[in-house]
């Protein structure tokens, strides 16, 4: 079910990985091309992690609908799914972010149900 | 006006009581955030930052009353019932954004004609313009008043400690580096560079010789845009609507190292823009020549509006040099 939403990221043009990850750093699922090296993957997921926690605590009472990150080779989007549940997104900044927005908002609901 | 209380942030409820407003006033100077107001089944709001009222507002049917009007108001009533909500800092910034840009009330024509008086004032070349509307320069902080002279307040203005860029700024706008200007509504602060957006908005718009603050001009006068504020090493240098900078700098600055730490594990190029976005609105925050540029919008902006307008800012090139220390 992860491996059939996920896909549907992997195939927009120019999208790197798409991972569901909890907030412990448990990996829920991911899939990935052959872009982006695994160490590093590892190491993106708990940065954003540790930064969305205290982001969230920053706020306040206003919950984070998602954090974009746009540097010159790579693109990261980062949303949460559930309590404790998030989705990140690392793409080429040519990659069309309408399109991947529009899927993150037709498969987050399905993604939050099937966890 | 429920829309406009719908538009603000919800906040923490503390709870409901009666009391007159000078009470409301004198038992707030730790809290920061909205009064919800109710008299005779119509409602308002006062918007206050630890014991300073920002925002006063208030609505009776097709009537609406702002700033010392509505002031006024409130203080006619012997007994306001009034809700307490609590807001953290960023709360208080979009919330004071959002109160700014509600539409002017359709009965007070005065508060359309205050906006173009004070786009007028700074306009005005100081031998020409007569006296009460002229600001004064350096070492005269004395501005003339004609009619309104009890009842106006004023504002100093000194750039000694701004950057290059903001000194320019103030220079490129015609404004001396330290001046004092009216001020023309309890709730129009025209303390530059807490400039109203309406206003530095015509400004920059009516020059468009340098690219980069016509690019500036652009940002402010997007639709959606809250304010806008330039800040470096943690400092504010320049802020452009109603907003606590100093809080959002902070909640940029976490943005920017956020950003710093993963490019250090990604090969990941030059840092372009961070954007948060929560559901009463967005931060953007990109490099812009040595100092960093966070715009605050409403939630419905075109974000591929405000991409584009960032990619295009001077300074925003993809150079290894960008990263700088906030």
């Amino acid at each position: 079910m992860f491996e059939e939403v996920l896909n549907k990221f992997i195939i927009i043009e120019g999208v790197s990985s798409a991972t569901i990850i909890r907030d412990n750093g448990e990996l829920v699922e991911s899939q990935k091309t052959g872009d982006v090296d695994d160490s590093q993957l590892a190491a993106v997921i708990s940065f954003v992690l540790e930064e969305s926690k205290s982001m969230a605590s920053k706020l306040g009472k206003e919950p984070l609908s998602m954090v974009f990150i746009e540097f010159r080779d790579h693109i990261l989007l980062s949303a949460p799914l559930k309590e404790h549940i998030f989705i990140v997104l690392i793409a080429k900044p040519t990659a069309n972010i309408a399109q991947i927005n529009l899927e993150l908002k037709k498969n987050r609901e399905r993604l939050s149900q099937v966890i | 006006m429920k829309k406009m209380i719908k538009n603000l942030p919800e906040g923490t409820s503390i709870g409901e009581m009666r009391a007159s407003l000078q009470w409301i006033l004198s038992h707030t100077a730790r809290f920061a955030g909205l009064v919800l107001v109710t008299i005779q089944g119509s409602h308002g709001f006062i918007l206050i930052n630890m014991g300073k009222p920002l925002v006063y507002y208030f609505r009776h049917g097709q009537n609406v009353l702002k700033g010392h009007t509505a002031y006024e108001y409130f203080q006619s009533q012997p007994f306001i019932q009034f809700e307490l909500r609590k807001y953290t800092a960023l709360e208080l910034t979009l919330a004071l954004g959002i109160a700014s840009a509600a539409e002017p009330a359709p009965k007070q024509p005065e508060s359309n004609k205050t906006a173009n008086g004070v786009t007028d004032k700074v306009l005005a070349e100081p031998e020409k313009s007569s006296a009460p509307e002229t600001i004064s320069e350096s070492g005269n902080n004395q501005v003339a008043l004609e009619e309104d002279e009890g009842n106006q307040s004023v504002y100093e203005m000194d750039t000694s400690d701004y950057s290059v860029f903001a000194k320019e700024t103030v220079s490129y706008l015609g404004l001396p580096g330290k001046a004092t200007m009216p001020q023309d509504d309890d709730n129009d602060p025209a303390l530059f560079p807490h400039v109203p957006l309406r206003t530095i908005g015509k400004l920059l718009d009516t020059k468009k010789t340098d690219i980069g603050d016509l690019i500036l001009g652009q940002i402010i006068n997007l639709p959606g845009v809250l304010a806008v504020t330039i800040f470096r090493r943690g400092l504010n240098v320049l802020s452009i609507g109603e907003i606590d900078p100093d809080n959002l700098v902070d909640v940029a600055e976490d943005l920017i190292n956020s950003a710093k730490g993963l490019s250090s594990v990604m090969r990941t190029g030059p840092f372009i823009q961070v954007t948060l976005q929560i559901p009463a609105g967005n931060i953007i925050i990109a490099p812009y020549y040595d100092e960093y540029v966070c715009i605050l919008t409403s939630p419905g902006i075109n974000l591929g509006q405000i991409r584009k307008i960032i990619r295009e800012l001077p300074g925003n090139e993809p150079t290894e040099k960008t990263w700088e220390e906030p």
